[in-house]
Formats: structure tokens, sequence, C-alpha cells
């Protein structure tokens, strides 16, 4: 009887420490991409490769930034705003926000998903602000706001999903 | 008896104990008609701020939020016609919901926020110098009346160009905001 009710226990600790593992599988710089329209984009996406995968079908902004030297340029689509600043002579993702159908992150997770199907997928490192759920990498200069993968929840499902660029806040 | 006497001593602590519970800052002001802002702004404020706290404390702590809280981001919003109702309560529902925005947004934000708390919060339009000299950039901010005096508040500022002196752009006075902004004085109240 003993025998048995040992190799129970053993058993549920083992399935407990399985469980534990599939549910916290971290978040890392792979994990910043979104796939739109069939083409993958991270941080690191050239924006005029950015421009050239979603097309011409676009409202375009552009102001003099508020924080860098140069200007801020908006692209609006249907369904996704690219924002970009300017760094030096170039413009560089700061964000790509989308709220369509057609967007997934590179674990699956799409518009309509739920919270739990969010941290299942990127466990419980998030940050909780408002209606955003963030993941974050730490950023490589104190004077730099972080990378993030972001979801916005409406209703408990995601509403929109954004990939944010580290980009210097100071 | 003995139990009778012991679950009201118990009931008496907790009478107590809520009465002296801190009551949940109730804000003055009127409400933009939005009930999802409406909602998002009462509890941003409800949990900045203190019932026990003076009003200039409170705009502190509000701005202290809206200066920490808020990530830049290009707006999209079209102010071409001015900071209308509708434009500014947009402006503010969208930098709540994503907690990021522009100096418009930032503006419209702080502004539906004081109005809640019973202050008079007009946006200003007008430009910041670079801090290399080089140009001025068009911006928006805040005036606000506290406590019956104006004073200019700019949290975007404050937060990206002042990191030790981020307070200072909180209440300012005209004479300290014109060494880095300009704006048409004669639209706007005086703020000494």
């Amino acid at each position: 009887m003993k025998k048995r009710v040992c190799l129970i226990l053993t058993i549920c600790l083992l399935a407990a420490c399985l469980c534990a593992c599939g549910s916290d599988a971290g978040f890392s710089k792979e994990d910043l991409s979104l796939t739109v329209a069939g083409t993958e984009i991270t941080p690191d996406t050239p924006v005029s490769d950015i421009l050239a995968a979603l097309g011409e079908e676009y409202d375009y902004a552009e102001a003099i930034s508020c924080v860098y030297t140069g200007m801020d340029k908006t692209y609006t689509y249907a369904a996704v705003t690219l924002y970009t600043y300017p760094d030096g002579e170039n413009d560089r993702l700061m964000e790509l926000y989308c709220e369509g159908a057609d967007v997934k992150t590179s674990r699956g997770i799409t518009i309509g998903a739920s919270k739990a199907d969010v941290t299942a997928q990127y466990g419980g490192g998030y940050v909780e602000t408002g209606s955003i759920l963030s993941y974050e990498l730490p950023a490589s200069a104190s004077e730099n706001l972080p990378a993030s993968l972001y979801f916005l929840m409406r209703d408990g499902k995601v509403a929109a999903i954004a990939v944010t660029a580290e980009h210097r806040a100071e | 008896m003995k139990q009778f006497l012991c679950v009201l001593l118990a009931l008496t602590l907790l009478l107590v104990l809520a009465a002296c519970a801190p009551k949940p800052y109730a804000p003055a002001g009127g409400t933009t008609g939005d009930a999802a802002l409406d909602g998002q702004v009462l509890a941003v404020l409800q949990g900045v701020c203190a019932s026990k706290n003076s009003l200039a404390d409170n705009v502190r702590a509000v701005y202290d939020w809206v200066a920490n809280e808020i990530q830049y981001r290009a707006s999209t919003a079209d102010t071409s016609n001015g900071f209308t109702e509708e434009v500014t309560a947009q402006l503010a529902g969208e930098v709540l919901a994503k907690r990021r925005g522009a100096c418009d947004g930032e503006a419209a934000l702080m502004a539906v926020l004081l109005r809640r708390m019973g202050c008079e919060a007009v946006i200003v339009e007008g430009q910041f110098l670079r801090e290399d000299g080089s140009e001025w950039v068009d911006h928006a901010w805040v005036i606000a009346c506290i406590d019956g005096k104006y004073c200019h508040l700019d949290p975007l500022y404050g937060r990206y160009y002042a990191e030790d002196a981020m307070e200072s752009y909180c209440m300012a006075t005209d004479a300290f905001l014109l060494s880095t902004h300009r704006w048409d004085a004669e639209q706007y109240p005086a703020c000494k």
C-alpha cells in the first residue's frame, strides 16, 4: 500500500513538473516577429521592405518629431499601422500595430485569442498596463525603451497585436 | 452569551475598520459624456489621487502618472481644426487605451484628467526649441487653473528634455517656460 501511494505521488509530481515546463516558455528576441499577410516582419526589417510587403494602399502622415531629430512618419493601412522614427539618414520601425485578422505571432497567437492563450505561449513575465499585456526584452541602454511584443486586450480577447523596436526614449 | 459577545465585538471592529478606511477620491469636475472614456479617467484618478491630498498635490500625481506611463508614439489624429471637444476626447481615449501618444495626445489626456478633477484646462498650440537650438518644433501642452492660478503643464517635454527637472514643467509660469517654448500669449491665460 505504501509503495503504491509513493508511486502515485511520484507520477503526480512528474506530471506537475511537465505541465509547469510547458506553460512557462519564456520570451526571447525570436518572439519579436509578426507575420502579416504572409510576410514575417521584425524590428530589424527595413522600412522599405515592410512597405513593399504591405503595398501602397496606405494613408501617409508625417510630423516633426517631438523627441527625435527629423520626422515621425505614420503609414496607416486598413488593419495595420506602421510607425517609424528618424535615426540619422534612415527611418526605422518604431512600432508595427495590427488589428486585422491576417496577423499572427511566431507562436501562433492571432486576433481573438484569449489571455490564457497568450500566457500559455509566452508565460507570466508580462507587464500589464491598462488594456495592454506587454512582453519586453531588457533594453541595451538605460535611456532606451525596450523592444516588445504587446497585446491590446478587449473583453478578455486580443484586439490588436504590436511589435516595437528598442529605441531611444530620451 | 460569551459567543454572542465575541460576535458583537468582531462586528464592531469591522465597522470601525470600514469607517476608518480611506474614502476613494471623488473628482469634482464634469464628465466628457463618453462612458468608456469617463470610466477609464475615473480609474486613473482614483488610482493616483487621494481625498486627503490638496488639489495641487493631486495634480502633481496626475502629471507624474502621465509623464511616466505614456510612451511616445506619433499620433494619427487630425488636429488641423484645433482641439475640439470631440478630437480631445478621441485623443485622450486612444492614449489611455494604448498608453502611447505624441504631444497632442498627452496634452489631450492631461486636459481631460484635469477637467475631471474640476480644473479649467486649455490645450496650448505652440512650439518648443530643440536642445541644440536648431529649430522650433510644433508642440502642444496644457494651461490649467489650479487653486485660482493659471499654470503650464507639459509632461512630454518634462520627461524627454528635462529628465532631472521634470517637475519644473508641472505648474510652470510663463517666465519659466519662455526659455524653451513659445506661444501666442494673447490667446491663452497668463501664468504668472
